[in-house]
């Protein structure tokens, strides 16, 4: 079993506890904006209310990134080769789901590429970890 | 590359948990080491130098 020391115990509390925070955020603004741009005249203030919800996503970015930057050196190079090959797995699928629209799959939006990475990611990071144990 | 961590940390009588502590990484980290299938990088190689009171190349070595 890995024993987990404090402050590695300490790191992912704080990172459970700012993903929750940050997704909390997110629904708010995500709630917010639907239904003010239901009511809103076109133009540039309704656009940029609608793009709102980007705002806490970046936060889940800078989130990522200290919770990267708190790991060690092993544990960085794992995240950075879970990315890159999480990147090339929802190139192949993204790439099969376009062609698939040929022949009559409905066409998905591109927010899923990006929910597609965010899974595949944790996913090669558990995998390559096993490399290591 | 080849390294007698292994050696070293059975002669002083530390676990990988004890090593990892030391160093501030995790036990798997060190467990990465000692099976040689990952290098450390520089700073945490003179790290282990420095706890272990040796230099680099006595711990660290060509195949």
């Amino acid at each position: 079993m890995n024993k987990q020391f404090p402050h590695e115990k300490a790191a992912c509390r704080r990172y459970l506890f700012e993903v929750i925070l940050v997704m909390m955020c997110y629904g708010v603004v995500l709630t917010v904006s639907l239904m003010l741009v239901r009511t809103m005249q076109p133009g540039w203030l309704r656009a940029l209310v609608a793009i709102a919800p980007v705002a806490p996503i970046a936060g889940l970015f800078v989130v990522f990134g200290r919770y990267y930057c708190r790991q060690d050196e092993l544990w960085r190079r794992i995240w950075l080769e879970a990315v890159a090959l999480a990147a090339g797995a929802m190139t192949l699928i993204v790439m099969a789901g376009g062609f698939l629209e040929n022949i009559g799959l409905p066409r998905l939006s591109s927010f899923w590429t990006y929910c597609l990475l965010v899974c595949l990611t944790p996913i090669f990071a558990f995998i390559l970890a096993r490399r290591y144990r | 590359m080849k390294n007698k961590l292994r050696i070293l940390r059975a002669e002083r009588q530390w676990t990988q948990a004890d090593l990892a502590e030391r160093l501030n990484v995790s036990r798997q980290t060190i467990n990465a080491i000692e099976t040689e299938k990952y290098d450390p990088s520089l700073p945490l190689a003179f790290a282990l130098a420095q706890i272990f009171k040796m230099p680099i190349e006595s711990i660290f070595f060509d195949k």
